[in-house]
This record gives C-alpha cells, structure tokens and sequence, in this order.
C-alpha cells in the first residue's frame, strides 16, 4: 500500500470541532501512572482549566441549540 | 526534566516530525523495546502549566494527528507528564508488549466517530410525574439505539468492529475501519445524517477506543 494511498481518507475530516479536539485529548489514549497532574500548590492546573472550558463550550452549544429552536406561537 | 508525552508507534515506522509541539517545544523521540514514544522536554511541569490551557491541547492534538496521518499510534492522554526521559523508558519496556500488540493489530485501522444528540427538552415539557419522567427517558433511549442502529446498518460494510456507549448527552458510537473505508463510511453517513439531524460525525481519529489498554 503506498503512502498516498494511506492518506486518502484523511483529507475529508468531519466537523471536528474544538470541543472534539479537546475531549479526545482529555479522555482518550494510555495514562502513565501518577503523571497526568500538571499541578501548583495542589491544584491539577491544566486539567481543571481545560474541564472548564470543556463544560463552558458545551453549555454554549445547548444554549446555541436552544436559541435555534423555532419559537411556537399560541 | 519534565517530558510531556504525546504518543508511540512502531519503531519501524518511518514518518516525518511535525516541526515544533506543544509551547512550539522541539520533538523527541526514544526507541526501546521495538517501540518509538515522542515527546517534548520542559524544564519542569510549572513551564508547562504556563503555557495557555486550550493552546497546549490543540498543539498536542495536532502533533497526533500529523503523526497518525502517517501511521498508527497509541496516544497518551493530555496532559501525561513524568519526570525525564528514565521514566518514560522505563513505562515503555513495562508495558511494550501489549502496545506493541495493539499497534500491529491496529496497523491500518481508523476510528470514527458518531455522537447522536438527545433533544432539548423545552420547560413546557416537563413530566408530570416520575412514571412520566421514566417513560421519557425510556423513549429516549429507545429512540437513540434505533438510530445508532440505523448507523451501524448503513456504514457496515465498510465497518470492521463497532462499539456504542451511552452518555448523558446521548449515544457515541465508534466504528473502526481500514484507511482506505474512511470515503466511503464517511459518503454512508453523511446520507443518514441528514435525516437524523442531531447526529454528528467525526473522524478519522487514533483508534483509542479499541486499543484494550487500561491505564497502569
């Protein structure tokens, strides 16, 4: 199989979005024992920025999707 | 020495660097054990946590995927941080066996990804009553299996395993496949989606979700 060949299906990427991105680097793939704390003063730092923003985007995106609702009318 | 680790591949495997990762860090790389694992050095994990949350991930995300374009990888999650390069090596001889097996089975696989959305409930909606309540949630999920099936129905020849989880915002479905069924799995999809609009999908991704390696 050449090489092009293996990079075909790579070109059409789906709607990946930032939310996407972050939570396949959050939750996916080996976790080492013990490392994954990037901390000062006891508190996980990156992780917990990044959990935040991870909640922020979504609770965005349900808003989004709520205001795009078409409004009914009595 | 702080190494964050972005992921491994085979150490046969010859592939291009991306030129910088995360913090625009050089990237290195350590061969043992049959397996490549790269990374990128700081002076101590306070410089890495100084770096802007969000930057960092996307950085890292994009490192794996320059990589994964090129071949197969076992990603590590963000942020996995030790201590130099001794650590590291010493994870990799620990545990290359079973990366090693997981990188060989999943040669030439990818991972899509189909999330199916619940709908919003408005507040005129609300159940009357907890029977109500469960009765909705029952529709709910009922409805979320028949079109996770509708997924798998439409995609499954192009599809080699499928695997479903359901979540608080609805269904995820993974579908692994070879390289060369991402066009057409992704054609498959798209002509459902549009009659299932709360669905999304996403991919070609690392296939994590089949690699069978629990954290150690």
């Amino acid at each position: 199989m050449a090489d092009n060949d293996l990079l075909a299906g790579m070109a059409e990427r789906e709607e990946v979005s930032l939310l996407d991105i972050l939570d396949h680097v959050l939750n996916s793939g080996v976790v080492i024992h013990g490392s994954l704390v990037i901390s000062l003063a006891g508190v996980d730092l990156i992780y917990l920025g990044l959990n935040v923003v991870l909640t922020s985007v979504e609770t965005a995106l349900q808003h989004m999707r709520l205001e795009q609702l078409p409004t009914t009318r009595r | 020495m702080a190494l964050l680790a972005y992921c491994m591949m085979e150490a046969a495997t010859m592939v291009e660097k991306p030129a910088a990762g995360v913090g625009g860090r050089k990237i290195d790389e350590l061969a043992d054990s049959g397996l490549r694992c790269f990374f990128s050095r700081f002076e101590n994990r306070e410089q890495l946590s100084g770096t802007p949350a969000v930057e960092s991930a996307v950085a890292f995300h994009q490192v794996l995927q320059a990589l994964f374009q090129q071949a197969v990888i076992v990603p590590f999650r963000f942020p996995t941080v030790v201590d130099g390069e001794e650590e590291l090596r010493q994870h990799v001889e620990a545990h290359a066996s079973r990366y090693a097996e997981a990188l060989s089975r999943l040669r030439h696989m990818v991972q899509m990804e189909i999330h199916i959305g619940q709908k919003e409930e408005g507040t005129a909606n609300l159940p009357a009553s907890g029977h109500e309540y469960l009765q909705g949630r029952q529709a709910l999920a009922a409805e979320l299996k028949t079109a996770a099936k509708q997924f798998r129905q439409t995609t499954g020849p192009w599809v080699a395993e499928w695997r479903e989880r359901q979540t608080k915002q609805g269904m995820r479905c993974y579908a692994l496949l070879s390289r060369e069924a991402v066009a057409g799995f992704q054609n498959a999809a798209r002509t459902l989606r549009q009659s299932l609009p709360g669905a999304r999908v996403s991919g070609p991704w690392p296939p994590a979700e089949f690699l069978e390696i629990k954290a150690s």
